[in-house]
């Protein structure tokens, strides 16, 4: 009797085990603002991570498992995207979590991973300041902030442009970013005529433009998310005053800028990360380009490379480590050295992205150029009145 | 351990040592502070000299780059390469936590180029004059850094490294956390120790009493006390044990084998016990009952002893290794002492026996030894019958002599004591008819006499001492053969503290009489006995009662002296050991005759219960001129003594019924006081007569006695006295 009953509870022992190991999937977690001011940048992320956990469960997992992206919307604001990280750690059990959209949810979220100890792919921020703070557990994917402009400004060095407005909103991102371009245009010795730092969120760009107006310059940088460089574009159209030169983070890498500003976006500038350009030899990119647009119906900006990009690199991790175990993945993610969509992966000590250079974009007849770095220029800058 | 780390460590030396640490704790923390800093001093110089040498090799190469292409002079060109070499050092000082700030001289003014601070707009002051390539102290944005100008003249800049001052202040931190936490542990270590220390010293100060009373316990014992381990080595043993092993107090007996100095054979015979007995302990009837064993000293002594084995029940307190406890006493003298009380109380059982025959005797010769001095007063000189009644007074008198022997056996010598030099009896007896008769008997025995000088005097009854003599003489002669030797000699000796305790005698001066002769000694298994009455091994025909010895041996025992005796094929040696006493000697009473002892008519009153000593007193008394009266029992000669006075009562000691003479005595000087009496007795002296004569009695008489001798007394008490 007691023979029996022992295999019965063995039986049934080794069947919840199977059903277990069967059960067994990578889960991922992230938070992004899929509602909110950050809707727009944060739905295409979500889009690339969907791609890519199809991708990489056609393709056979990670280690033999399938990978499950646990996606939640923070709604664009931080107290939100802290409690699920929180949630997704501690309640979701994820494996491993990836980095929110935007800089300043990323500083936010910083101090969560840290002390759970979950490193974390910043695939939507570059403040530099999110590095300057001691984490250990934040791996850059993009170039720092201070060196968006930084092609865009030796550009205009070159094309002896040199009287600058920086306006810029103070979130982490926009103000790393413009105190950035100041520092580095003062080492091009050109010439910053005002630097206008506004809070988020900010509705009366009418003022901001006239005070930029005021000071005449050849060339106006605007830095932040998508609808401050929309705003001031509109702002300026509003007054009638324009630049010779206009600069927007963001907002000019979204083919939505040219569907709301049409002709008039026309030899706007601005910074990606990646570029959907054939010319980019990265491996997997331009595919990745056209399996996203043919999926969503729409093209993918650097935003959503940078997110399917972080999705490979954790991947490469998983798979050099050779286990999960987070501690493990964490070394080998300051020592990884690796290719991705959207180029080269590596960070230096403090967890900053080193390998990454921007590239700047314009706006030339309807579609986003190439302009900078040159060796993979695709059209040649052009200047307003110039062409 | 302890003990061993506990003197080491005394208080003194522990503060001595503590010292010593506090002084090289306080050395080799200034050392290594100073280390420390000048590790800092170094580290930062090296590192900024390394950091400076790799910037001017990035300017270097990028100045290297534009000249190759000729475009050195283009400022455009120029700037855009700055740019990129400035790229490389903020991204080279960011990896190696550093912070850089360019400044490009224009006519002698710095100004800022590059700050790779996030909020610079602050400027090191005289950034010109300061030196170039050394480590420096610089306060940017209230906040102290290491600093160090590298220049790059080629583009006029001025390359500060910029290191955050405090960057090494962690290692210090650590360094005085280290030495505060081992100062800490200092100091419990030496408060651990401190209590280590006065708890040892306490457990050790208990341990040392609890060892002391432990030795004093076993030294204070008689018994002798050994323990032994399993190996059979000696790890304890106290005085008494080397006492009866006959070990020097300086002999090493711990460590030793207990073979090497213990050798026990079994009393009952079997084999002595040897090493594998000891060390397994199965020959050994351990658990504390009494094994007789024949011990063996050092001096080759044989000694009885009584040994016990035990074995401990292990404990903390017991060595770990098994260990046997031996137990011992000397019985040597305890059984010599055994064998003597058992003489004594077969001694005592034959002279109870003796005794009460010695009375009746007594009495019933008195009659023949008392009257025939009588019936010669009354007889004709010449008459026939004289004869006769001489033989008759002679056998009597010798009944009377054995009767006297048989006294002395029964209750001792316990006659009037004179002090005498023991040479004048030895001289007196040897003049004796008795003695010269002897000699007369035995020719062919040459008596040899050695008297040692100024012997002294000894507190004795010389009546016994002369019948010792007498006796030791009479076995000499007759333990010789044919012809041979009889020696007696006299000599003083001082006997010692252990021979005293050997021979059971208090130490002090003897005077020792011996006799011995060279005849054929006596037999081991006989030499026992010679002292028990009425024991003899002489040839029929030839003198002796069994009496002779045992007068002797009683008479020693009443003079608190002792006979050692020493036989072998060589002959027999008597020695008669007498405590020497101080004084002067007394001189002997002359004997009388009768006729001198007549009194005048003085009143004497006899009191004894048997008619026939009370009708020989009464004869001897009126023949004697006295005017004698005679009553049967101490009560009537109370009465009559309270109605009439008397000059002198003849008292008779032993009277049944009624009270004795002691009593008798008690009451009559109840009523008269000062009344004078003589005691008489068929005993030897007892105790009773002992009190009487203190009570004021003036004289002792034992009975029979003659006329001369009662008349003796009477005079002495009546007259002389």
């Amino acid at each position: 009797m007691l023979r029996i009953i022992f295999q019965l509870l063995l039986g049934a022992l080794l069947m919840f085990n199977s059903i277990g190991y069967a059960a067994e999937i990578i889960k991922i977690g992230v938070s992004l603002g899929l509602t909110g001011g950050y809707a727009l940048t944060s739905n295409k992320q979500k889009k690339a991570y969907e791609l890519f956990e199809d991708d990489i469960n056609s393709g056979g997992g990670v280690l033999g498992r399938s990978v499950k992206f646990i996606i939640l919307d923070n709604k664009s604001h931080k107290e939100t995207a802290i409690a699920q990280y929180r949630q997704l750690i501690i309640d979701n059990k994820v494996d491993f979590v990836i980095g929110p959209y935007t800089s300043g949810l990323t500083l936010a979220i910083a101090p969560v991973v840290e002390d759970l100890g979950y490193p974390t792919l910043a695939a939507g921020a570059a403040a530099d300041v999110i590095w300057q703070k001691g984490y250990t557990n934040i791996f850059g994917m993009w170039t720092p902030a201070s060196r968006y402009v930084l092609g865009f400004l030796k550009l205009m060095t070159f094309h002896k442009r040199n009287r600058i407005v920086i306006v810029t909103g103070d979130g982490a991102f926009a103000k790393g970013l413009a105190i950035g371009a100041r520092k580095w245009a003062k080492a091009l010795r050109l010439e910053v005529l005002d630097f206008i730092s506004f809070p988020e969120g900010t509705d009366d760009f009418i003022k901001i433009a006239e005070r930029v107006r005021a000071s005449n310059p050849n060339i106006l940088i605007c830095t932040g998310h998508y609808y401050i460089g929309a705003s001031m574009k509109r702002a300026l159209l509003k007054i009638g005053w324009q630049p010779q030169v206009f600069y927007a983070t963001v907002s000019p890498t979204f083919q939505k800028y040219f569907e709301d500003f049409g002709e008039l976006s026309e030899f706007d500038f601005s910074t990606a990360i990646w570029e959907p350009h054939p010319k980019l030899k990265y491996p997997g990119s331009y595919e990745f380009a056209q399996r996203y647009t043919k999926r969503f119906g729409e093209p993918p900006t650097y935003h959503a490379a940078s997110a399917y990009a972080a999705g490979e690199v954790l991947k490469k991790a998983i798979e050099e480590a050779g286990t999960l175990n987070r501690d493990v993945i964490k070394k080998t993610l300051q020592n990884l050295n690796t290719m991705s969509i959207i180029g080269r992966y590596a960070v230096d000590r403090t967890g900053i992205q080193i390998k990454r250079f921007p590239l700047i974009v314009q706006w030339q007849k309807g579609k986003k150029e190439i302009v900078w770095p040159l060796e993979l220029q695709t059209q040649k800058v052009k200047f307003k009145g110039l062409e | 351990m302890n003990g061993r780390l506990s003197t080491i460590l005394s208080e003194k030396n522990f503060f001595y040592m503590l010292i010593l640490f506090v002084v090289i704790g306080i050395g080799l923390f200034v050392f290594v502070q100073s280390s420390v800093n000048t590790f800092k001093t170094d580290n930062i110089r090296k590192n900024m000299q390394w950091m400076g040498n790799s910037i001017k090799y990035f300017c270097s190469s990028g100045y290297d780059q534009l000249a190759k292409v000729g475009y050195d002079e283009d400022q455009i060109q120029v700037i855009l390469k700055q740019a990129d070499v400035l790229e490389m050092v903020e991204d080279f000082a960011r990896n190696n936590d550093f912070r850089v700030e360019v400044y490009e001289l224009t006519d002698t003014v710095p100004l800022v180029l590059f700050s790779s601070f996030s909020s610079s707009g602050e400027m090191v002051e005289d950034v010109v004059e300061l030196p170039l390539f050394q480590v420096l102290e610089v306060e940017v944005e209230k906040q102290k850094y290491n600093g160090f100008i590298v220049p790059f003249e080629a583009w006029s800049w001025r390359v500060m490294l910029l290191r955050d001052a405090k960057s090494y202040d962690n290692l210090l931190v650590k360094l005085r956390g280290f030495y505060l936490a081992l100062g800490l542990l200092v100091v419990m270590l030496v408060i651990v120790v401190m209590l280590f220390l006065r708890q040892s010293r306490k457990a050790s100060r208990i341990l040392q009493i609890e060892q002391q009373k432990l030795q004093a316990t076993l030294d204070s014992l008689s018994e002798g006390v050994m323990v032994i381990d399993s190996e059979g080595q000696v790890i304890q043993i106290n005085p008494s044990a080397k006492d009866i092993l006959g070990v020097c107090e300086n002999d090493v007996c711990l460590g030793v084998h207990i073979s090497e100095i213990l050798s026990l054979k079994p009393l009952a015979g079997g084999a002595p016990l040897d090493r594998q007995d000891f060390e397994e302990g199965g020959g050994l009837h351990i658990g504390g009952q009494s094994n007789e064993y024949v011990l063996v000293n050092r001096q080759d002594e044989e000694k009885l002893v009584d040994v016990r084995f035990t074995r401990p029940t292990p404990d903390s307190r017991m060595p770990s290794r098994e260990a046997l406890v031996l137990s011992f006493d000397d019985i040597t003298q305890h059984r010599k002492i055994e064998r003597k009380l058992q003489q004594a109380q077969k001694m005592e059982v034959v002279g109870l026996m003796a005794g009460g025959v010695a009375h009746d005797l007594n009495n019933i010769l008195s009659g023949i030894v008392s009257y025939p001095d009588l019936i010669l007063l009354k007889l004709e000189k010449d008459s026939e019958l004289r004869k006769l009644v001489e033989a008759i007074k002679q056998s009597g008198e010798r009944a009377a002599a054995v009767v006297a022997d048989l006294l002395t056996v029964a209750r001792g010598a316990a006659s009037k004591r004179e002090t005498l030099l023991l040479n004048t009896l030895i001289e007196e007896y040897l003049q004796s008819p008795e003695c010269l008769k002897l000699q007369k008997q035995h020719k062919d025995v040459t008596v040899k006499v050695r008297l040692a000088p100024k012997l002294g005097q000894i507190s004795c009854s010389p009546v016994h001492i002369k019948k010792c003599l007498f006796n030791l003489i009479l076995n000499a002669f007759e333990a010789i053969e044919n012809t041979g030797v009889c020696t007696i000699l006299s000599k003083k000796e001082i006997v010692g503290k252990q021979q005293a305790e050997r021979l059971h005698l208090t130490p002090g001066d003897y005077a020792i009489m011996a006799v011995s002769d060279n005849g054929s000694g006596i037999a081991g298994d006989h030499i026992g006995h010679i002292f028990d009455p009425f024991y003899t091994k002489k040839k029929m025909g030839r003198s002796g009662t069994g009496l002779g010895l045992s007068v002797v041996w009683n008479t020693m025992q009443d003079h608190q002296g002792i006979v050692v005796v020493k036989s072998g094929i060589g002959g027999t040696a008597f020695e008669l050991y007498f405590p020497a006493v101080s004084g002067y000697p007394v001189k002997q009473k002359e004997v009388q005759s009768h006729a001198n002892l007549n009194g005048s008519g003085e009143r004497i009153l006899i009191v004894d219960d048997d008619p026939l000593q009370r009708d020989i007193a009464t004869d001897f008394l009126v023949e004697l001129k006295y005017e004698a009266e005679s009553v049967s029992s101490g009560e009537e000669a109370i009465e009559r003594v309270d109605e009439e006075s008397f000059d002198l009562i003849v008292l008779d000691m032993i009277m049944d019924p009624g009270m004795n003479g002691r009593k008798t005595f008690e009451k009559i000087l109840e009523v008269c006081p000062g009344q004078k009496a003589i005691i008489v007795s068929g005993y030897s002296e007892s105790e009773d007569v002992t009190e009487t004569l203190a009570l004021g009695a003036g004289g002792f008489l034992k009975k029979p006695y003659s006329l001369s001798q009662l008349g003796i007394s009477v005079q002495e008490l009546l007259i002389v006295s």
